[in-house]
């Protein structure tokens, strides 16, 4: 039988973990027909030599927030050529179905807010044609889908469906659950892969979203749902505070032991502050793992860097409130404050009295400017506004105003390294067996800082550089073991009868590439991204979608995986 | 699924009920105690509620008592 694909000459990681082998992998129908050492003796439509490379399956990226990005790229560029073929986007308790057209304008500011998206570039994206799950599932289909795709069903729009604006207000009634079982059954039919809830989150108009008022009832009730289809729950749990960390984690344990369901959250980050919340966090986890819960935390590979403008709001100044509500006035009052002496040393002494981003302790000295708007200023591009203040006899925070001023607004400045940059650590970490790698954020916070290349990140930083993993272990941690935690069915292993997502990479040079600046949203806006390295080719269910020599292919085989 | 005996709380805590502040939950947990001085108490023990600006909701942990020494 003559394959569609061959892939000869490869070293195979299959997923497993075992030890890579020098072999081939042929694919018919979209599935891996054959995979074995050597040659296989089987001829093919398209055959491809990967001598001196790797071969492993496509990598899977659970803990995005590429629901809007899909309505007007099927590919969630540039996802496909950092070697990721499958992703899960609705995280958070936050999708964009099931919702009814009375709602969207709420939840369209809220999604925005929290994931960080240009007003224009996602009004101009969208065309709202759906209100029930399924209708979404066929707009992100219609244009063609490059990538697979399992999209969460977000609790807060469950409970908005069913209760309207009062979700936000009060405990859900024995109907209204039974109501919200319902619905989220027709979401599961429909092809959501799970669904995901938050602890943490704020709306546009600083009300905790919906899924925040839902007691222990409701959630275990949707868990039973959730149970039938053997699909899993993603939390968004409060990160920063080791006991109510681990207060979560019981409740996910007991969600999981009452319901047989995967529960993952997310994110968990290393701060320097904190140092005992994920020790603790991890023994909390491996202590309810041996009662037979399945709570697998995830935490993603790079630090936490964050560009912003005096512009816009911007979430990590929270928690200084003159400069935060300054941030989310007009243009006007904005300059106007920014220039009055009064304001100005109020922003000051709030800067000196906390020194805290959000609950990230940084020294606000350390911003650099990222991006000077101005040509004549160029030359303050990396410059901190410590060095900036020093210039201009100015404090920091005062310089950091006057360069925006002068620039109407348009200056980028960059926190670097605000946390979970001790790599040291978080090797050690995400060596652990119940730690999963994911809390990417892709496709979110898209004006703040590029959230695509952690996979090549993995292999560079702590592969290559610091021996944490092997590239077998590195690769299984990417696929199988992620696919298990989502309970997705055949596919993160290269097996007879599995998806064909398949990369062919260089495992000594794969890498993300720095992160740039790129114009390519839909009304023009800007975005961070980065470009991969060392990815050559990436086939989605059986089909060429990508490579570095040629770029993306005509194919759109891309599935949403959970449909029936 | 297995289930083993549960594990003990690392500290305790409780959902907050219908209509809750901090009084009300000093009131329940520390009746013994001079009011003002449990609120402070029960704030002390839960910095992480201080982000709240809208209240609290159903879903929140409250603890009880102090932290742990480990």
């Amino acid at each position: 039988m003559k394959a569609d694909v061959l892939i000869r000459n490869a070293r195979i990681y299959d997923g497993t973990g075992d030890p890579s082998f020098m072999g081939s992998v042929a694919a018919k129908d979209g599935k891996v027909m054959a995979v074995g050492a050597g040659e296989l003796g089987i001829d093919a439509k398209d055959i491809h030599d990967a001598r001196g490379l790797a071969l492993s399956p496509g990598f899977i990226d659970p803990h995005t927030h590429f629901d809007a990005q899909l309505l007007w790229d099927g590919f969630a560029k540039p996802s496909l050529e950092h070697g990721v073929t499958t992703i899960v986007p609705g995280n958070c308790s936050l999708s964009l179905a099931p919702l009814r057209k009375e709602h969207r304008e709420y939840l369209s500011r809220t999604f925005r807010q929290i994931e960080e998206m240009p007003k224009e570039d996602f009004e101009k994206g969208i065309v709202w044609a759906w209100e029930n799950f399924a209708d979404y599932v066929r707009a992100v289909e219609q244009k063609g889908l490059g990538i697979n795709v399992a999209p969460l069903a977000g609790h807060s729009l469950i409970r908005l469906w069913v209760m309207g604006m009062e979700s936000r207000e009060r405990v859900a009634t024995d109907e209204e659950i039974k109501q919200m079982q319902n619905l989220l059954r027709e979401c599961l039919k429909a092809g959501a892969a799970g669904m995901s809830t938050s602890w943490v989150d704020i709306d546009y108009e600083f009300r905790p979203v919906p899924s925040r008022y839902a007691d222990y009832r409701e959630l275990k009730a949707l868990c039973d749902v959730l149970a039938e289809f053997d699909r899993p729950l993603q939390v968004l749990p409060e990160i920063f505070e080791k006991d109510v960390l681990r207060v979560r984690i019981d409740i996910m344990a007991q969600l999981s032991l009452e319901t047989g369901i995967s529960v993952t959250f997310s994110p968990m980050f290393e701060a320097w502050d904190t140092p005992d919340v994920i020790p603790a966090a991890m023994e909390r986890v491996e202590l309810q793992t041996g009662r037979g819960a399945r709570v697998t935390p995830q935490m993603q590979t790079r630090a936490i860097d964050i560009v912003f403008c005096l512009g816009e709001f911007v979430v990590p100044f929270i928690a200084n409130p003159q400069f935060e509500q300054t941030l989310r006035t007009d243009a006007a009052t904005r300059r106007e404050r920014f220039t009055s002496p009064e304001w100005r040393a109020k922003f000051v002494a709030e800067f000196e009295a906390r020194n805290q981003v959000a609950s990230l302790t940084y020294k606000y000295e350390e911003i650099q400017v990222r991006r000077p708007y101005l040509e004549k200023n160029k030359g303050f591009e990396g410059k901190t506004i410590g060095e900036l203040g020093q210039m201009r006899n100015v404090h920091p925070v005062e310089a950091m105003m006057d360069l925006a001023l002068e620039e109407d607004l348009h200056t980028l400045f960059v926190m670097e390294n605000l946390s979970h940059f001790n790599t040291e650590l978080i090797g050690e970490y995400l060596q652990h067996p119940l730690m999963e790698i994911g809390a990417g954020d892709g496709g979110a916070h898209l004006s703040h800082f590029a959230t695509y290349g952690d996979t090549g990140y993995l292999f560079s930083k702590f592969v290559r550089d610091q021996g944490n993993m092997s590239v077998e272990r590195a690769v299984q941690k990417l696929t199988s073991d992620i696919a298990d935690v989502w309970r997705m069915k055949n596919r993160g292993t290269i097996k007879p009868g599995y998806a064909a997502d398949l990369v062919i990479f260089n495992p000594d040079t794969i890498d993300r590439g720095p992160e740039i600046y790129v114009e390519d949203l839909p009304a023009g806006g800007y975005r961070w991204t980065r470009e991969a390295i060392g990815v050559e080719k990436v086939f989605v269910n059986g089909a060429l979608a990508y490579s570095a020599a040629k770029g993306y292919t005509d194919a759109a085989t891309g599935k949403i995986i959970c449909a029936a | 699924m297995s289930m083993s005996l549960p594990l003990p709380p690392v500290r305790r805590w409780q959902y907050p009920q219908q209509g809750d502040d901090w009084e009300s939950v000093a009131k329940r947990v520390m009746p013994e105690r001079r009011l003002e001085d449990a609120v402070a108490e029960l704030k002390k023990w839960n910095r992480h509620l201080r982000y709240h600006r809208t209240g609290w909701t159903p879903a929140d942990v409250i603890f009880t008592e102090g932290p742990s020494v480990e």
